[in-house]
């Protein structure tokens, strides 16, 4: 006691750099999640494609799930204490997309690539030299175009075959939704809370001025018979006329804080079956809505949140929850069905292509084949991190 | 529940929605937001700063003390433990007493930390993983996401002015209350200290977002402000200034001896002989608590009521009237 009294000057000085340098770490660590992004999977010809947590593009079969070509995305690293090595893979948020013989990957990087779905050689990369602002949200394909929207708030509309700038337009916020394209209008969301409608051929507005929410968008919009259906992180889903942007019912009663209130963002993207919309919230609840007049059909509970796109299928929905369990929403009764528990957190979107649905889960990283009829999983392989 | 669940419920939630919900006031800017939830904090933590501080500071009057104990008792360690307790309990200096307040704001300083960086959202995970600590208000909501744009920084990223605004801000607090020692050795502990600590945060202050070493310049600013006020000065860190402050403390100080003398003719040998140093060491043991001296004598933090006014005779000015 008598000698720690002695020297108490130290351990206070020692105390202090204690807690700085816990600080420090907890922040080297801990300053944010991890960075690994959600890349969805992409199928075509007989192969699947996606982005690993370790920034490598993958192409594999689809039966058997041998890989056929991985392609790693590295970038510098900025420097800093040595947290980070020279090397720092690329997240890869968005979903890649196929067109003819060619792969389109938009990475946080902040460059577009074009891949040959065969070989995985780079076709070509834009911009031909430097970087853009970091993609989160992920490419639309229309006729030979590629439409994509920056962190930086800007939209670019590329050549498809060359990767040769169209046209670029500049909004208000960051842009981490994908678009939608429908007819020649392309739909898409902002952090300045806005819809935007733009013109896929001259990249002028078509509304005379966006739609605003009270929240960001970052969910993709679903167009269906003139109108867009768009979730928001103010907690409402709208329905808005395509052509002239003016809304048609709001949903929900936010204000009178009801227990059928949505609690939390919706992240995901709302998904459209035979006149009903599934939109799943943070809340860890899929709001089932009638598009007649956004009245509210049932809820669906699930018990984790969902910031995963689902997809639908011929008679079902299939939603993933964070925390991995995966259900099918069957859109006759809209109960929900509760399959095996996947390995891993779900934070991509679900694909569904020729009668399967692809789920990409990471942390515990695996691509999984469903069944779309039955749920059932029909190929399950691990990711290594070559 | 554990207790990282429990600390995030407690703590971690309410200052996180409180940093978004102060921010729909400031602009959504996330740079005020710092700046004014820093001084929040900061403020209502400032009777516990208080008694910190000048436990430090009495801790620190009495390393003279000490290092003649330890020069005299130097081989007797046994000793030399007993002679400075009795020190610390004569001088009524809680050895320990600063460690306490500092322990109690430690949760708060955490978590204002983390709430800072969660807020900050530096990529898209963490953007997704703050959603689980939103509370449903709308003003939640609608003030996500913050302007991280302030000033010429982008919060976000890090910043090479900054990183050299927050080592030499923390090298100014620190060098405040570095201790004044003979000791060799002490001090040359003390002068890597002053020196070690801002150059580690100004290297993290480089690697880390720029909205974390705004944190840490207006923590450092606040506690340099803290320690003006109370410690009444600079401290170490301009010594000539505060010994020139001394010397004519002690100048106004003797002078008024020497006119109580003059009026009464008596000369009070002790008072009169007392030195500088001696006020200076008089004036800064009592702080904590009304110790006392061994003498009995209560002092306080005024070097004017360190030496009464002799008693006998009148005072210069009834003595005009």
């Amino acid at each position: 006691m008598l000698k720690s009294v002695r020297s108490l000057g130290d351990k206070i000085a020692l105390l202090s750099i204690v807690v700085a340098v816990m600080m420090a770490v907890g922040g080297c660590v801990g300053l944010g999640s991890q960075q690994a992004g959600w890349s969805g999977v992409t199928a075509a010809d007989g192969n699947i494609y996606f982005g690993s947590t370790g920034g490598d593009v993958i192409a594999m079969d689809a039966e058997s799930g041998a890989e056929i070509w991985r392609k790693p995305f590295e970038v510098s690293s900025s420097g800093g204490l040595g947290c980070a090595p020279a090397e720092v893979s690329v997240p890869l948020y968005g979903t890649p997309v196929v067109l003819g013989e060619l792969l389109y990957v938009a990475g946080f990087d902040g460059k577009v690539y074009a891949i040959n779905t065969a070989s995985g050689a780079e076709r070509w990369i834009y911009p031909r030299q430097g970087n853009l602002h970091s993609f989160v949200g992920g490419l639309a394909v229309n006729e030979g175009s590629l439409y994509i929207g920056s962190i930086g708030g800007v939209i670019y509309a590329l050549e498809a075959e060359t990767g040769d700038l169209i046209w670029q337009l500049e909004t208000g916020g960051q842009i981490w939704a994908t678009p939608t394209i429908d007819g020649d209008t392309l739909f898409i969301g902002t952090f300045d809370k806005k819809l935007y409608a733009i013109d896929i051929n001259s990249g002028s507005e078509k509304w005379q001025q966006p739609f605003e929410t009270q929240g960001p968008i970052i969910s993709t919009p679903v167009v269906n018979n003139g109108i867009v259906y768009i979730s928001s992180f103010d907690r409402h889903i709208y329905a808005l006329n395509a052509t002239s942007g003016e809304l048609i019912w709001k949903f929900t009663d936010i204000e009178g804080n009801g227990e059928n209130t949505p609690q939390k963002w919706f992240w995901a993207s709302p998904v459209l079956y035979a006149n009903v919309i599934y939109v799943a919230n943070m809340d860890s609840r899929v709001y089932v809505i009638d598009v007649e007049d956004g009245s509210l059909i049932t809820l669906v509970e699930l018990g984790s949140p969902v910031s995963s796109t689902p997809v639908a299928t011929s008679d079902k929905v299939f939603v993933a929850t964070e925390d991995g369990n995966i259900f099918y929403i069957n859109t006759e009764n809209n109960l929900a069905m509760e399959l095996p528990i996947l390995s891993g957190k779900v934070t991509a979107s679900l694909s569904v292509v020729e009668a399967a649905v692809y789920v990409h889960t990471i942390e515990d990283e695996m691509v999984y084949k469903l069944d779309a009829e039955t749920g059932v999983t029909l190929l399950e392989v691990p990711i290594s991190d070559e | 529940m554990d207790i990282g669940a429990i600390w995030d419920l407690i703590i971690l939630r309410p200052m996180i929605n409180v940093v978004i919900g102060m921010s729909d006031f400031l602009f959504s800017n996330f740079g005020l937001t710092i700046i004014a939830l820093t001084i929040v904090v900061r403020g209502l933590m400032y009777p516990l700063t208080r008694r910190q501080l000048r436990a430090t500071k009495a801790m620190q009057s009495l390393q003279p003390k000490i290092a003649e104990l330890q020069k005299k008792h130097g081989k007797d360690r046994q000793k030399l433990a007993q002679e400075q307790m009795r020190l610390y309990r004569e001088s009524g200096v809680n050895p320990i007493g600063c460690l306490g307040p500092m322990l109690i704001q430690m949760p708060i300083w955490i978590a204002l930390y983390q709430a800072i960086i969660r807020v900050l959202a530096v990529n898209p995970e963490s953007f997704l993983n703050l959603s689980r600590y939103l509370y449903d208000w709308p003003i939640v909501y609608s003030a996500l996401p913050l302007n991280n744009q302030f000033l010429w920084m982008n919060l976000a990223n890090s910043d090479f002015f900054m990183a050299i605004l927050v080592g030499a801000s923390m090298w100014v607090a620190q060098k405040m209350i570095t201790p004044v020692t003979s000791d060799p050795k002490q001090r040359s502990q003390s002068q890597m200290m002053t020196v070690m600590m801002p150059l580690m945060f100004a290297f993290l202050a480089l690697s880390f977002p720029s909205g974390l070493a705004l944190y840490w310049l207006m923590t450092n600013i606040i506690t340099i402000i803290m320690q003006y006020f109370t410690l009444g000065g600079w401290g170490s860190l301009f010594p000539g200034r505060e010994k020139k402050k001394e010397d004519k403390r002690d100048k106004k100080l003797k002078t008024r001896i020497s006119e109580a003398e003059a009026v009464t003719g008596e000369t009070s040998a002790t008072e009169a002989d007392i030195t500088s140093e001696q006020l200076v060491e008089l004036k800064e043991i009592e702080p904590v608590e009304g110790g006392q001296t061994d003498a009995g004598k209560v002092y306080t933090t005024s070097p004017r009521r360190t030496i009464r006014r002799p008693k006998r005779g009148k005072s210069r000015r009834s003595k005009r009237r």
